[in-house]
């Protein structure tokens, strides 16, 4: 339900109502308290584990926690230590997908003991046997959005669904997805005599990146459900060649149950009928001290990964895209990025393995 | 114009010569003062001042109350200062004859017959504007005792149900000080030995006057005959001190219903809850929320009543408007402080909306028009003074609104609702009644074709009133009432449709009994039963992500027994004393959760389960639930007051928002979920000032809850069979203080200005799931300051503007006080409850009224109310969320409903 839609109704009856942006003056949280984040999955590569600490409120990066000691254990007693990885970019613990294997059935926990000795567990999770996604069905619908002015608009969005066959004999099954968009952006030759070579970028928009998109499905008996997932704008990413990726996850019913509560703090719709937030309990405690509880969550996951490619023609009247990057741009000081693609958010120039 | 000129000029060239006489009359000088007389009754006494006579038709006078005051001025003079302003004229006949007329009645042919029918005397005063005059006689002069003074006692009563009339007074004329009746209608007065005048007055009624003989104590009882609505309340006043230094009770607020309607409007609908916060003490979460919270009680420790039936959700459209429908509302009191021992249930408040019964003796209506709904009523004898129908309907349109906007979904989108009610009444006997009804409201809200709720109210009742003997009367009364409400989301991949509701029976028995003038005693027993209706969700399609799920609900039943005195000790002293007893059961049919002893209400807790049959019990509470208050009269216009109450409360909204939504569970206590006990101690003063224009009280409070459902950190409230492990036992307190300047009686400025500070915190017990560390914290509606001013001018009792003003503190909220990421969310954590506050809370509204119902005697009269909502155009906060804009940290956002002035215009027809 979107309750914020409420808010709307009155705003048409009223065609006076508004939003603005306002400042509440709070004492700041315990600042001290660990987080945990991170998931062991059935997919190849590595296996990545964050530890940070809160920020205030209002400032979105966070510290690392370094020095720490990661293990994965599973309950038949085997184990395998994270290593930290440092970089510049991001801090981590990371674990070879090889190191320990995702056995179907087989439960999972980690422990993370701090250089001050103070132990926190993850709560064991069973692994899952893998859902997997039938297709990927794309399509371009109109939703409206509220801005920040309160002034409804209207986006035409590329959608993407995921269809699934659920399992036939399981009485419940929980799915969380998290999707991408990652687009093809070559960089335009700069005016003049021998230019330099241009560099092809790819680069990633996280869809679902502030949002868990989970479901809960209850005596579906083999039926085939299609899921909204995400959608972007149809825009300069379809301009060349462009692939959504979504990943459905089969998860346990408690983490379902985390996730979906951390979307609606992270999401509130904003009115009166709003659930009132206050802190989530994750998975993970605090063995030596249970009032020092840490925040977040140990996922442990079957995955499976859809992806399908498209380009503007796909969305026929829809895609009117102008090219976005001309010659002109670098006379008139505009959109760097077409001379400088790293200069986008989150792109590189390796390309996905995936692009041919 | 021209028109007016020429009529001029004729009665200038036609009447001059025989009116030189009046004409010097007309100049003649005195002076005069009249306090709170009608139009007519200062042309009386102007024929003597200036020996003169007036013609006029009575009936085409306005009837309102007038102040006026003259010094060494003309007839003239006077006229003019007093006509003009009223849309009167006036035109000399003869040498001692003025014509006095509506100005647009000035034409020949009326003037030449007002002055037939005045030479003629064949004007008189309709008879609804004369007093009902009765000869009455007690005891023979030839026997009489010798006594100073004579005992008289007896009942008034409606002269057409035969109802004794609480609250009217009797008085002998002259003499300021009256006596006013008890709760059914019974009054004692002594009169001194021989004749007397007698005077009986009480609105909405034709006064009474009664010429007495009376040789020996005895017994009168007097019929008093009902004016036509909207015209008594001006006709008749009071003469007697205030209502609030009378009564015993502490924190009792009555709300007049011609106020209600005169109150500035949303889109021109008058509404009884949103008139509430204009109390001292009251106050809701903001424009177009659900509900009212008294002293920063929660929602659901309201018990809202009509015609003493439960009303579980009083909302219309998500909480703008409310489902009490104005044309047939015949009082509104809010029980507050002191609560009678004949309700319970509920700790904060008791709102008694009572519903008239239609009229014994001639049809009548309305039919009106706002911009949000239409409606109708029409009442009258089915059986001339034996059976009398009331019927009564609204019907939203608001979907017009909707047509203009530029969204589709807006377009799509639908706001509907109705209410409509059927009274029937009939009199069996002399004294003894009995009314039926059948009410049903309900609200149909969808947005685009994404979802919506569908939800109402169904209830029949039944009372039967009949005296026994001469000193008490006895009413026994039944309801049956359903509340039923869904959610629906046709499209999304979960499409479902989820249905709840509660089931109620209840029926009561009361006893009103005085047995003398120091008694009034009032016990009796009810019965109340509340049946969850099980929460149902349903595939809305055939292809949902969601499957048929179906949760029963508690049910629990009281049984109560209370009986109350109000008593008094003497002139000085009252004292109402009152005990309730109620024993409460849980019943199946039900599977009882067995969670591991010591351990948390966990779902992992849970050890076992006991299947209970059906009607077999699960759970029983009970308890005594007395209540007091003390009344001292420190003179006559003074009176201090002390009470205590307690209640329990057995049936609690599971709901943590601050405005609920219409599928919010109504959950009965049970093994688990505990009654909430409330005590609340109250010290209240009121006096009346300035010769009674001025009502001043003030209120101090104190009071505690046990027991109050606490809401764990996110909770899962629908469709959930262990309810119980998202609740913790909470206490609650709250204090704070009350102070109200009223001023009731004025002919041109009226109003009240009152200020309220109050606190509410909560805390729940220490350990897992504690809410702030288990600390004291303010609860969702604790707003310390409150101030409400209303002042309305009144050009003539007819035509009145009206400004309304309301400041409150906003309201706590959870916001977030620190953040972290998870999974890539970046996510703000609230981890302390309620540690903010939303923006404080201004509006100004405007209102002009144009009421023909208390200027015109007969015919059709119209009113309008124009109003002015929110008239600075204040972005008052609906509420405050939190949102992350991509590249940004969460930010808060504050979200009005109603950020612009809301003009909008009503209309309305009485026949």
């Amino acid at each position: 339900m979107s309750n914020k839609t409420l808010y709307l109704v009155f705003l048409l009856l009223f065609a006076a109502g508004c939003i603005k942006e306002i400042e509440l003056k709070t004492e700041t949280g315990d600042l001290s308290t660990l987080v945990i984040s991170g998931e062991f999955t059935n997919s190849t590569g590595k296996h990545v584990l964050k530890l940070v600490r809160p920020n205030t409120y209002g400032v979105s990066s966070f510290d690392h926690v370094g020095g720490a000691r990661v293990t994965l254990f599973d309950d038949s007693g085997n184990s395998a230590p994270y290593a930290e990885v440092l970089n510049a970019e991001s801090a981590a613990y990371e674990l070879d997908a090889n190191a320990l294997p995702a056995v179907t059935g087989r439960a999972y926990f980690v422990e993370i003991v701090l250089p001050d000795g103070e132990t926190y567990r993850s709560e064991p999770q069973v692994l899952l046997p893998v859902i997997p996604v039938d297709t990927l069905l794309v399509e371009a619908r109109t939703v409206n959005r509220t801005t920040g002015a309160g002034v409804v608009v209207q986006d035409r969005l590329a959608f993407v669904d995921a269809q699934t066959t659920l399992p036939a004999n399981e009485t419940q099954v929980f799915l969380r997805w998290q999707a991408d968009c990652v687009y093809f952006f070559p960089e335009q030759p700069l005016p003049g005599p021998l230019p330099p070579p241009t560099r092809k970028c790819y680069v990633t928009e996280y869809l679902t990146e502030q949002q868990a998109v989970v479901l809960s499905l209850a005596n579906q008996n083999g039926r085939t459900i299609r899921t909204p997932i995400a959608g972007k704008r149809i825009d300069k990413a379809f301009e060349f060649k462009a692939f959504y990726n979504v990943v459905q996850k089969r998860i346990s019913a408690d983490a379902f149950d985390y996730f979906d509560r951390i979307s609606k703090i992270a999401n509130p719709e904003g009115t009166v009928f709003d659930t009132p937030p206050g802190t989530l309990k994750g998975n993970c405690y605090n063995v030596n001290n249970s009032s020092r509880a840490p925040l977040g969550y140990f996922e442990v996951a079957a995955v499976d990964t859809f992806r399908v490619s498209l380009n503007g023609s796909f969305f026929g009247a829809d895609f009117n895209y102008a090219p976005h990057c001309t010659q002109d741009d670098y006379y008139f000081n505009r959109d760097q990025e077409c001379f400088d693609c790293l200069l986008l958010k989150n792109s590189t120039y390796e390309r996905p393995f995936y692009f041919n | 114009m021209k028109i007016k000129t020429t009529l001029l000029l004729y009665f200038i060239l036609f009447w001059s010569i025989p009116t030189l006489s009046a004409q010097s009359r007309l100049n003649n000088s005195a002076s005069g003062t009249y306090k709170s007389k009608n139009i007519y009754e200062i042309l009386s006494g102007l024929e003597t001042t200036y020996n003169v006579r007036f013609c006029n038709d009575p009936e085409l006078l306005p009837w309102y109350k007038l102040d006026y005051s003259f010094t060494n001025k003309t007839l003239h003079e006077v006229l003019k200062g007093l006509l003009n302003k009223n849309t009167l004229t006036y035109v000399p006949l003869n040498d001692s004859l003025i014509a006095v007329c509506r100005i647009q009645d000035l034409q020949s042919a009326y003037i030449k017959d007002l002055r037939t029918r005045c030479v003629n005397g064949t004007i008189e005063l309709p008879e609804m504007l004369q007093p009902l005059k009765l000869e009455k006689s007690i005891g023979d002069a030839n026997n009489a005792v010798k006594s100073s003074k004579i005992r008289i006692s007896g009942q008034i009563s409606d002269q057409d149900s035969g109802e004794g009339i609480a609250g009217a007074v009797i008085f002998v004329n002259g003499v300021n000080s009256g006596q006013q009746t008890n709760a059914i209608g019974q009054y004692r007065l002594d009169v001194g030995s021989g004749a007397s005048a007698l005077s009986v007055k009480y609105i909405g009624y034709r006064e009474t006057q009664i010429a007495l003989s009376a040789w020996e104590d005895g017994t009168i009882d007097i019929p008093m005959a009902p004016m036509p609505l909207g015209l008594g309340e001006v006709l008749v006043e009071g003469n007697r001190a205030s209502n609030k230094t009378n009564n015993v009770q502490t924190g009792v607020e009555a709300l007049p219903v011609s106020l209600v309607k005169e109150l500035p409007k949303l889109l021109g609908e008058s509404d009884v809850i949103r008139s509430l916060n204009t109390i001292a003490g009251v106050s809701n979460v903001s424009d177009g929320a659900t509900g009212f919270n008294v002293r920063g009680g929660n929602l659901d420790q309201n018990l809202t009543l009509q015609d003493d039936a439960p009303l579980f959700n009083t909302a219309h459209v998500l909480g703008l408007f409310s489902v009490y429908n104005t044309d047939v509302v015949q009082s509104v009191t809010l029980y507050k402080g002191h609560v009678p021992a004949k309700y319970g249930g509920r700790l904060a408040s008791v709102l008694d909306v009572k519903l008239r019964d239609g009229d014994f003796t001639q049809w009548r209506g309305n039919v009106g028009i706002s911009m949000a709904s239409g409606r109708g009523r029409v009442e009258g004898p089915l059986i001339k003074k034996r059976l009398s129908v009331l019927a009564a309907v609204r019907r939203s349109y608001a979907n017009w609104m909707l047509q203009f906007t530029d969204l589709a979904e807006g377009r799509e989108s639908r706001a509907l609702f109705y209410d409509g009610i059927v009274k029937l009444t009939a009199r069996i006997g002399e004294k003894s009644s009995l009314a039926v009804s059948a009410y049903q409201s309900r609200d149909y809200f969808r947005y685009g074709q994404q979802y919506g709720y569908g939800w109402g109210n169904l209830v029949f009742n039944a009372t039967y009133r009949h005296p026994i003997g001469e000193r008490a009367v006895s009413v026994i009364q039944v309801n049956s009432g359903r509340y039923n409400a869904n959610y629906f989301d046709p499209s999304s991949t979960n499409n479902f449709n989820l249905s709840n509701g509660i089931d109620y029976r209840n029926a009561s028995w009361r006893v009103v009994f005085i047995p003398n003038s120091r008694h009034e005693l009032s016990y009796g027993a009810n019965w109340n039963r509340n049946i969850g209706r099980p929460e149902i969700r349903t595939p809305k399609q055939d292809i949902s992500a969601t499957s048929y799920q179906n949760v029963p609900k508690d049910r629990g039943e009281e049984f109560a027994l209370f009986g109350e005195d109000e008593f008094k000790i003497n002139d000085q002293f009252k004292i109402s004393a009152g005990i309730r007893g109620v024993f409460y059961r849980n019943f199946g049919p039900k599977t009882l959760r067995i969670y591991e002893p010591g351990a948390h209400l966990t779902n992992e807790n849970i050890i076992d389960s006991v299947v209970y049959s059906g009607n077999k019990t699960v759970k029983t509470y009970g308890g005594l639930e007395p209540r007091i208050s003390l009344a001292y009269k420190l003179d006559d216009r003074k009176s201090l007051k002390i009470s205590y109450n307690r209640a329990k409360q057995y049936i609690h909204q599971m709901s943590n928002l601050a405005s609920p939504t219409p599928v919010d569970i109504w959950q009965v206590s049970n093994t688990y979920v505990r009654p909430q006990t409330g005590d609340q101690f109250d010290l209240g003063y009121s006096t009346d000032w300035k010769d009674r224009k001025w009502e001043i009280t003030a209120d101090v409070f104190y009071k505690r809850i046990q027991d109050v459902p606490v809401f764990k950190n996110l909770p899962n409230l629908l469709l959930n069979p262990n309810i119980e492990t998202e609740i913790l036992p909470g206490n609650g307190r709250a204090h704070g203080f009350e102070i109200s300047a009223k001023k009731n009686t004025a002919v041109r400025w009226t109003g009240w200005v009152n200020y309220t500070w109050t606190r509410t915190f909560v805390r729940t017990p220490t350990g897992e799931g504690a809410v702030n560390n288990g600390d004291w914290y303010p609860s969702d509606f604790d707003q310390p300051h409150q101030v409400n001013c209303y002042a309305k001018y009144a050009f003539n009792p007819s035509i009145t503007a009206g400004f309304n003003y309301t400041y409150r503190t906003g309201r706590p909220i959870s916001a977030p006080d620190r953040v972290y990421s998870v999974g890539g969310i970046v996510v703000p954590d609230y981890s302390s409850r309620n540690n903010a506050r939303i923006p404080d809370y201004h509006r100004l509204d405007f209102s002009l009224n144009i009421d023909q119902n208390k200027a015109r005697i007969s015919g059709t009269k119209f009113s309008f109310n124009i109003s002015i909502y929110n008239l600075l155009g204040r972005n008052n906060p609906f509420s405050v969320y939190f949102e992350r804009l991509p590249g940004s940290y969460p930010k808060a956002y504050s979200l009005s409903v109603i950020g612009a002035a809301i003009p909008s215009i009503g209309m309305d027809a009485t026949f």
